[in-house]
């Protein structure tokens, strides 16, 4: 585990809040912006990493420290946003949680600045947010923790408990499926 | 057209998860083939968008909002110990017998116990006294044993709560509006029992659709704190005034098209308020039961307790009962003993009820674990 992680986690079980809150505000946002791809809106994605870093703060003393904290914590949020989706029984909502109060920065800040650029990012997220929240939710949290994470194999397979070998072809299903609704995507935009 | 294979191999290469010998084979099949190549340069573009994705951060509240659920939770977290001496193997089976006894033990007892439909704004940790059994009320065989041969030590089974039962898939069909308005009209007041899957969503979506009508929703602080619980266990009560019957069936639509209701919410059963729910529910509120009939105008004295919207003013599309009076205001309390002092959010909520106008309904809702 990180040296500083470790000594936070320590005060933390010594019942130093402040500790915690620092590891809140250091993972709140890496694990917010997973878990809002994976749950489609943002006040859904608020509650999951809330419930996630209370749910760790309870199983602080369980925490062996063999992981690294944040994966620990991943797995924690991950788990709970996929069954969320779940029960969510796949129904498909359109320009959802795009238009909370939430704040996106642009992957690369410099092409910001071009004219009408906003407007081409937002409208380009609006397709690919919808593209995802068609997948199903293993389907999308393999492709969210490879493509915007860059986890390998190992690692989802860790993160979500399944075997190498069912990271591999869920992904491969995922990654075909988001180009069969994509292509069909741009199909109703040219009609 | 790509053969699976083929596909699985294009897939995995954008991955960057194949072997060296892998690589060759889809370079050879890149080489050979222009649909690889397309399909290979769509994959890659639709991974570069989802790259691209914008990156979404969490407001600078969030870190305190945690901090503050972590202070009010009931205990904080506790290293694991090893324990120092490993027990003989026979210990097993016989904390293993011991638990399965138990949990015999505790089957047979809670098939004794009220189903939560029927402990309507019961009070879990206090038994009912003697005198509120009422002999006749439950199943004649039954009350006579347990009064003549057990008194005090089994609680006769309650009757099942007659009710009309709405799945949350329910909620969003208009063929049960009609049968709402219609039944509930001769109505004073309504129960409405919410079985959900998770406590602090289900008060959370049922306080919006409150407020987009207009209410405001005031928590009592024993209340918060329990909510505040990462599995919140107890039960929540809310109670409303001055609610319409089609205004009720409105917000229940509402809910139905909610989706985050959905993973929340299962189902819903409405019933009438029985004497005993009015018995409970002025309990909780630390009123006299006929004050819940009838408020007394303004008696109680107002607390310290100042909501934040206040100030804005109550529009007559926000308050449809009685355009152009103040704003109604929902009590969300929790569903145990009542200890110590009202709270400033009881008092202020207590101050401003106000008499049940002529067709509107006094609505107690309990939210409990499915």
């Amino acid at each position: 585990m990180n040296g500083d992680d470790h000594r936070l986690v320590t005060a933390s079980l010594a019942g130093d809040t402040r500790a915690f809150e620092a590891l809140v505000i250091r993972y709140q946002d890496r694990l917010f912006n997973t878990v809002f791809r994976l749950v489609d809106n943002a006040e859904d994605a608020r509650d999951v990493v809330q419930e996630a870093f209370l749910s760790a703060y309870q199983s602080l003393g369980s925490f062996k420290g063999d992981s690294l904290f944040f994966t620990w914590l991943y797995r924690i949020a991950i788990n709970s946003a996929i069954s969320m989706k779940r029960k969510q029984r796949a129904v498909v909502r359109l320009a959802s949680g795009l238009e909370s109060g939430t704040l996106a920065e642009p992957a690369d800040p410099s092409e910001s600045t071009r004219p009408g650029r906003a407007l081409e990012m937002a409208e380009e997220e609006r397709r690919v947010h919808e593209a995802l929240a068609r997948l199903s939710a293993e389907h999308r949290a393999v492709l969210v923790l490879k493509d915007m994470e860059g986890r390998k194999y190992e690692e989802i397979a860790e993160l979500l408990d399944v075997p190498i070998g069912t990271v591999r072809s869920r992904l491969h299903r995922a990654r075909l499926d988001l180009r069969d609704i994509l292509l069909q995507a741009e199909k109703d935009v040219e009609q | 057209m790509l053969s699976e294979r083929a596909l699985q191999l294009l897939t995995a290469y954008v991955d960057g998860e194949l072997s060296s010998r892998q690589r060759k084979l889809v370079m050879r099949l890149l080489h050979k083939s222009a649909e690889a190549r397309q399909f290979l340069k769509d994959l890659q573009q639709d991974q570069r968008r989802l790259h691209e994705l914008p990156v979404r951060k969490l407001d600078t509240a969030f870190a305190a909002e945690v901090v503050r659920a972590i202070e009010i939770q009931p205990a904080a977290p506790t290293p694991t110990t090893v324990p120092l001496r490993r027990w003989p193997a026979w210990t097993r089976y016989a904390v293993a017998a011991a638990v399965l006894l138990a949990l015999s033990a505790g089957l047979w007892l809670s098939n004794r116990q009220p189903t939560p439909v029927d402990l309507i704004i019961a009070d879990n940790k206090k038994p009912a006294p003697p005198e509120q059994k009422v002999p006749g009320k439950h199943d004649a065989l039954v009350a006579s044993v347990v009064e003549g041969a057990a008194s005090g030590f089994l609680e006769p089974v309650p009757p099942a709560r007659a009710g009309m039962k709405l799945d949350f898939d329910e909620l969003a069909k208009t063929q049960w509006h009609e049968h709402i308005v219609g039944g509930m009209a001769k109505q004073q007041a309504v129960h409405l029992d919410v079985a959900v899957t998770n406590q602090r969503q289900a008060v959370r979506r049922l306080e919006t659709v409150l407020q987009n009508k207009g209410i405001r929703v005031v928590v009592d602080p024993p209340a918060r704190a329990k909510l505040g619980a990462v599995h919140p266990r107890t039960e929540f009560v809310i109670y409303a005034e001055n609610i319409r019957p089609d205004e009720l069936a409105a917000m229940l639509y509402e809910l139905g098209t909610d989706e985050r209701a959905r993973t929340s919410i299962e189902a819903l059963t409405l019933s009438a308020v029985t004497e005993d729910d009015r018995k409970q529910l002025s309990g909780l509120l630390g009123i006299k039961a006929e004050e819940l009939r009838d408020p007394p105008v303004q008696q109680q004295p107002l607390g310290t307790f100042i909501p934040k919207k206040d100030k804005a003013p109550a529009t007559a599309q926000a308050n449809p009962v009685r355009a152009g009076a103040e704003a109604r205001v929902a009590m969300v309390l929790a569903n145990a003993s009542r200890t110590g002092a009202l709270s400033s959010e009881l008092k202020y909520f207590l101050h401003q009820r106000r008499q049940l106008q002529p067709g509107a309904l006094q609505v107690i809702v309990i939210v409990h674990q499915a």
